[in-house]
């Protein structure tokens, strides 16, 4: 019994040991465990708290530095420290790769917004160019019709006046006879014709047309015309250019085209050096040139002066610049509206400068075709002054017609005087230098009248003392109440019982129509 | 509008007598003058418009009425024929003391004229 006591006793013993043992070793396994899962979690804690802290770096520093674009002051890691506790780990290689891939991503959206922005802002400078350039435009065209329509009425006003008081100062010297008043009047003349030119200019250049109109005129009356319009004209030196006649409606604007380039030679050569004006007669067109002898105009000139005269702002006047230089562009502006041609070239045979207007022959009137229309007019005129007569009465019927042109300037002031003008023109070449076949001698038999019906006053003779006060010399010479007293006779004597007119006002005209016989004077009186 | 509509000088009169204002003292509208003979080619075109008139006239021309003829200025006309009597292309005819008529005759002859008026 008891063997089976102490044999069970040692079984239970041996059992307990073994079961000791076993949990035991199961407890200690168990420790180790938990040592190990503590260990674990409190480096997975620290992992975590170390993780916590990097990525709250990470959103507080290093993604605002790379959105601020500042990624070059750090590595690769972008400023990023990855705590030595999650080294190894993927969050680690994550975390690293996090600012590189924000700054990336941060760079590609502001290269894209860059982008955006920068057509954006393209596109509105574009839009607002555009808007610009249209109200420049608009301002530009606003002002230069501003500055055209103040120039135009300026102009306007002053072309105007002169041109009044050119005529009454050519009243005036018709008026006057004295010496003093007539050297006076002569020079406020040359100022007012020198005023008109250059007030027509600016008028021209306002975009308006010249104003004043001339029947058909010979060229050699256009140089003169021009001759007067500028300082100087003195050293100008022409020959009779009377074969060429220009038509009524470019009259003008061939005589200011011609006083500015004549203005020109004039001042561009010495004071003592000529301006030769010449014609040459081509087949197509004449040629007025006009040759100076002062310095050449240099190449860049040249350029300048034909810029001016074919470029395209050359009517805009607010682009003349501090010192304004209207001249040519007037000059080549008339010639493009009237149909002729500018030019200069350089040098000429006097080593200056040559300018030319170019006279196409749908300008000239042929003077030829004119001859006849003034001799069917000469019917009452006795045959020896046939010739003469001709071209007075060719004077009296242009002197007309002039006024009926200038009656219907006014309807239509910028154009068409085609219809008016067609009359003079055909009529107006007999007017003073195509006179030429001067009175034949046959007619010189001892008459009492020239050819041209003028009355001689032969001492010999000397059939009626009462109608030769001649030089009587107590009495002052040209004093205006002899002349006046002599206009009056002649007219008293010549027009019978028509009414004398008081002497004083009409000294001028008496004496210039006393010699007159036809009855055409009083119309012409009436035309003056 | 005043005046005349179209300027009848479209030359002007300090151009026609080629800058010159004054005329010879001895040249008045009441002038008469005779011309030379001998070429005008060198003469202007209005100096030439005037010895054209003396084409067959065996005599003199006042002044006044070349003036007329011409339908310029009176003062422009004696300028012209001042320069012309300067360059001997006119003259005054001189006139013998015993061939000018009377003075009393010329007296009587205005008082005659001045009635009529």
């Amino acid at each position: 019994m008891t063997e089976l006591i102490v044999t069970a006793t040692a079984v239970l013993a041996v059992a307990a040991v073994g079961a000791a043992w076993y949990f035991r070793r199961r407890g200690e396994q168990a420790r180790r465990r938990a040592e190990q899962l503590r260990e674990h979690a409190d480096r997975l804690t620290l992992q975590l708290v170390a993780a916590e802290q990097c990525v709250g770096h990470l959103a507080a520093t290093v993604i605002p530095a790379a959105a601020k674009g500042g990624r070059d002051d750090s590595g690769p890691a972008g400023g990023l420290l990855v705590p030595a506790q999650l080294d190894g780990t993927p969050l680690a290689e994550r975390l690293r790769a996090v600012p590189g891939a924000v700054a990336a991503a941060v760079g590609d959206v502001r290269t894209q917004e860059r982008a955006a922005a920068e057509r954006a802002t393209a596109h509105a400078a574009d839009r607002v160019r555009q808007d610009t350039e249209r109200q420049l435009a608009q301002v530009r065209r606003e002002s230069v019709g501003v500055a055209r329509a103040a120039v135009r009425g300026f102009a306007n006003n002053v072309v105007a006046r002169s041109a009044r008081l050119g005529r009454a100062v050519s009243q005036g010297v018709r008026r006057h006879i004295s010496d003093e008043a007539y050297a006076t009047l002569v020079e406020i003349d040359h100022l007012a014709q020198q005023m008109l030119l250059t007030a027509s200019g600016y008028s021209v250049l306002a975009g308006d047309k010249l104003s004043r109109r001339w029947p058909a005129t010979t060229l050699t009356d256009i140089v003169r015309a021009a001759m007067g319009r500028i300082e100087g004209y003195e050293r100008i030196k022409h020959p009779e250019m009377g074969s060429v006649v220009v038509e009524g409606r470019a009259v003008e604007a061939v005589v200011h085209a011609l006083a500015v380039l004549l203005d020109n030679a004039l001042r561009y050569s010495p004071p003592a050096a000529s301006v030769h004006v010449s014609l040459e007669q081509g087949h197509h067109a004449c040629f007025l040139i006009v040759d100076d002898a002062g310095l050449r105009m240099d190449d860049e000139r040249l350029l300048w002066a034909s810029d001016v005269m074919s470029g395209e702002q050359r009517d805009d006047i607010t682009r003349l610049g501090a010192h304004p230089q209207t001249g040519l562009r007037v000059a080549s502006l008339l010639a493009e509206s009237y149909g002729f041609r500018v030019e200069l070239t350089a040098p000429n045979i006097y080593q200056g400068t040559r300018a030319m207007v170019v006279l196409p022959k749908n300008l000239i009137v042929d003077p030829g075709s004119a001859q006849p229309v003034p001799q069917a007019v000469s019917r009452t005129v006795p045959p020896t002054a046939a010739v003469q007569e001709t071209d007075r009465n060719a004077d009296q019927i242009v002197a007309r017609t002039e006024d009926r042109t200038d009656e219907q300037a006014p309807a239509t002031p910028s154009g068409a005087p085609a219809e008016p003008v067609a009359p003079v023109a055909s009529l107006a070449p007999a007017a003073e230098p195509v006179s030429e076949p001067v009175a034949p001698p046959a007619a010189a038999a001892p008459s009492a009248t020239t050819a041209s019906g003028l009355t001689v006053r032969r001492r010999s003779t000397a059939p009626t003392p009462a109608r030769r006060p001649a030089a009587p010399d107590d009495t002052e010479p040209g004093r205006p109440a002899v002349a006046a007293a002599w206009a009056a006779g002649t007219r008293l004597g010549r027009e019978g019982e028509q009414s004398s007119p008081g002497p004083a006002d009409t000294t001028g005209t008496a004496a210039r129509t006393a010699a007159r016989t036809t009855p055409h004077d009083a119309a012409d009186d009436e035309g003056l | 509008m005043s005046g005349p509509r179209r300027d009848p000088d479209m030359v002007r009169p300090y151009v026609r007598t080629q800058g010159r204002i004054r005329a010879r003292e001895d040249v008045r509208l009441e002038s008469v003058v005779i011309a030379a003979t001998g070429p005008t080619d060198t003469l202007g075109p209005d100096a030439r418009r005037v010895m054209r008139l003396f084409a067959g006239a065996d005599g003199g021309l006042a002044v006044a009425d070349i003036a007329a003829a011409l339908e310029l200025p009176p003062s422009t006309v004696r300028i012209l024929v001042s320069s012309l009597m300067d360059s001997g292309h006119l003259s005054s005819p001189v006139a013998a003391i015993d061939d000018q008529p009377d003075f009393d005759l010329l007296q009587e002859v205005l008082r005659g004229l001045r009635s009529m008026v």
